[in-house]
């Protein structure tokens, strides 16, 4: 039986323009089927935050396409883009990027109003994604009132709110220290392992490996190198192009 | 929609409250655009209103205005002088029934004048007019001899030694005209036509017992320059219209005045002076300046759109979609503008009243002015969102954190898409540098 992707990046291209034409993305193929733990890794200018952006429909390829579940980006604006990421996905910024007005109830509260939740019970969801998070106690805080590693959870939490399928998450622990780093990995592991979420992250470190099921290495704007875990380790295996 | 209201008002409170020093900026852009909107429409009143009060200074019932020269007296060549002077200069007027049948005008003399009087040798007429019997002049001789038919110049009533030539008003029958055949109800003795050039139009004379026991206007002259579309119109006019008590008190109670007593033509000169001595450059000022604040309310919302544009790509990233956005900002500006037209409303009836007491003119603010203001206001408001929100729905989240460009209209894929496109394509690089760690 064939297991189709869930995550489909087909022939995805990426330049930018800084006085010269760059390259950050080159004809990319890319598959992740439900329930897939893929680290991105690779050195700094390799791609990889463009490639979740590109994945999570916060950019737009100059060639090629995403399909999420059978829907493409390229037949999307960006209206249809932000329903699909309310729905389907949550995304984590390494600079958490929360509301810095909002408390932490409140902003994880704010995609559940987006998807036309009344304030109160968009809280009461948020107070239970805080709890599932460790941070009940602290949800009536501010942004500034809290470490980085609560504001990563609360960041989290509130990627959690509409109850997506996929977790991406952009360097989440990149602005944390290894002690605060671990509970953040252990906490998208535990989403991963036990709510069955599909989680991408990108990160530097090795921290995540221990829990991924793919390590996609990027280079030069390519994937250059896979592992797999087989049998609990990770092997690597062949990088299709 | 009304689900999305519910819960997106909060969050827009919560938007403004975030806010509160732009959105009191923008607030009290608002209020000043109003402010200065109602300031220009209450000069602009103003100066309406007083230049139709000096037309209306020209104006008696009946649509007929009577004018006394300054200065006549009985038994004065001045009269005579005056008559022509203004007929030819015309520096104080007489009749504005004009505009309804023509250009008429008319000059009430003084009962003792010398146009009916006795003054001077009569060099065409052949005899002296009786008193009240209608005479027009038609030559000027002065002392040293010139003159003569047309030649009543402007300096004539500087000679007291010269001579004017009168004639018997005579009507269009051939019949000399007197005062004695003048119909019971109306003042009106009777029409002339002229035979000289230089009073080349029809002259109604009325008789002074047909106006007020103060009896003082004797006779009315009226002229115009199209004798055929007037005369008729006239008479029948006279014939219906013309009540000497309708037109004799308020002219008397106007007498005194006189001198601003002016032609609708001077008033409106006189109007346009005075607008632009004071009101327009006023009014203009503040034209100007509320275009100038309804402006800097685009100018506002759009850097208050590249300020949050940060929130507003996270916010994308949680789902917001542009009806959404359109929503918070409408309901943002919404909050605000009402902050703002209540505060601009205040502040214009203050300083209104502020204005009137120091300067002593009537100002006045009317309801519809402040309404229009606030609707013109709201719908500044309303246009400077719709910029930010085509912003908004256009960019991409990565648009907006500023990682890169900000291409909204698709810049980017057309200057870089033909190559990229046919790399992607291709499946295949076409140079270029690809970044490196």
């Amino acid at each position: 039986m064939t297991i189709s992707p869930s995550l489909r990046a087909v022939n995805l291209t990426k330049t930018y323009h800084v006085n010269e034409l760059v390259w950050a993305i080159r004809n990319l193929y890319l598959d992740i089927f439900a329930g897939d733990f893929v680290v991105l890794a690779g050195p700094s200018g390799s791609g990889k935050s463009t490639l979740l952006h590109l994945l999570a429909g916060l950019d737009r390829p100059i060639y090629g396409d995403v399909v999420l579940e059978g829907q493409r980006y390229s037949r999307l604006d960006e209206d249809g883009l932000a329903r699909l990421r309310r729905s389907k996905m949550g995304f984590v910024y390494q600079f958490f990027n929360l509301i810095s007005y909002l408390s932490a109830e409140d902003n994880v509260a704010l995609p559940l109003q987006f998807a036309g939740r009344p304030l109160p019970a968009a809280r009461r969801r948020a107070a239970e994604l805080l709890s599932l998070v460790g941070m009940d106690q602290r949800r009536r805080h501010l942004p500034s009132q809290l470490s980085g590693g609560e504001q990563q959870r609360v960041a989290i939490a509130r990627a959690m709110a509409n109850e997506p399928d996929f977790l991406l998450a952009d360097e989440p622990t990149g602005n944390l220290d290894s002690h605060r780093a671990h509970d953040i990995v252990e906490l998208f592991a535990r989403l991963n392992r036990d709510m069955g979420k599909t989680v991408v992250v990108v990160s530097h470190s090795d921290l995540f490996h221990r829990y991924a099921n793919r390590v996609l290495g990027m280079l030069d704007g390519r994937l250059d190198t896979e592992q797999r875990r087989v049998g609990g380790e990770l092997r690597p295996v062949e990088h299709r192009r | 929609m009304r689900a999305n209201v519910r819960a997106l008002f909060p969050v827009a409170l919560r938007v403004i409250g975030s806010a509160r020093r732009r959105n009191a900026l923008l607030a009290a852009v608002v209020a000043l655009s109003l402010v200065f909107y109602c300031g220009y429409a209450v000069f602009l009143d103003l100066t309406y209103r007083q230049s139709s009060r000096l037309m209306d200074q020209t104006r008696l019932p009946g649509d007929l205005v009577l004018y006394v020269p300054a200065g006549i007296g009985p038994n004065d060549l001045s009269a005579v002088r005056s008559l022509y002077w203004l007929r030819s200069s015309e520096p104080g007027v007489l009749v504005t029934a004009a505009t309804s049948l023509g250009l008429i005008e008319v000059l009430v003399l003084p009962e003792n004048s010398a146009v009916l009087g006795e003054i001077g040798p009569v060099q065409d007429g052949g005899r002296t007019a009786a008193g009240g019997e209608c005479l027009l002049p038609v030559s000027y001789r002065g002392v040293d001899g010139v003159g003569g038919v047309g030649g009543v110049g402007e300096e004539a009533g500087e000679e007291p030694g010269g001579s004017i030539g009168l004639v018997p008003a005579v009507g269009p029958s051939g019949q000399s005209l007197s005062l004695g055949r003048v119909p019971d109800r109306f003042a009106v003795a009777g029409f002339y036509e002229p035979r000289d050039d230089w009073l080349s139009c029809p002259v109604l004379v009325v008789g002074e017992h047909q106006f007020s026991a103060a009896g003082r206007p004797t006779a009315l002259f009226m002229w115009c320059a199209h004798p055929e579309t007037f005369l008729k119109p006239l008479a029948a006019w006279i014939e219906n219209r013309f009540i000497p008590s309708e037109v004799n008190g308020p002219y008397l109670a106007q007498r005194s005045p006189l001198p601003l007593l002016l032609r609708s033509d001077t008033a409106q000169v006189w109007g346009r002076d005075l607008q632009r001595a004071i009101y327009f450059p006023a009014g203009e000022a503040m034209f100007l300046l509320y275009i100038f604040f309804a402006v800097g309310l685009f100018a506002l919302m759009l850097l208050s759109f590249l300020d949050r544009r940060r929130e507003l790509a996270v916010m994308k990233t949680l789902g917001l979609t542009s009806p959404q956005i359109a929503l918070v900002l409408y309901l943002e500006v919404g909050v605000v503008g009402l902050i703002g037209l209540a505060a601009g409303t205040a502040a214009s009836v203050g300083l209104l009243a502020v204005a009137r007491h120091a300067s002593g003119q009537d100002l006045r603010l009317s309801w519809w002015v402040a309404a229009s203001g606030a609707a013109f206001s709201a719908l500044s408001l309303g246009l400077s969102v719709w910029f930010p929100i085509g912003l908004a729905r256009l960019a991409t989240v990565a648009n907006l954190l500023g990682g890169q460009p900000f291409h909204p209209f698709g810049y980017e894929r057309r200057w870089s898409g033909g190559a990229a496109e046919q790399a992607g394509r291709a499946g295949m690089g076409l140079g270029g540098r690809t970044p490196r760690a």
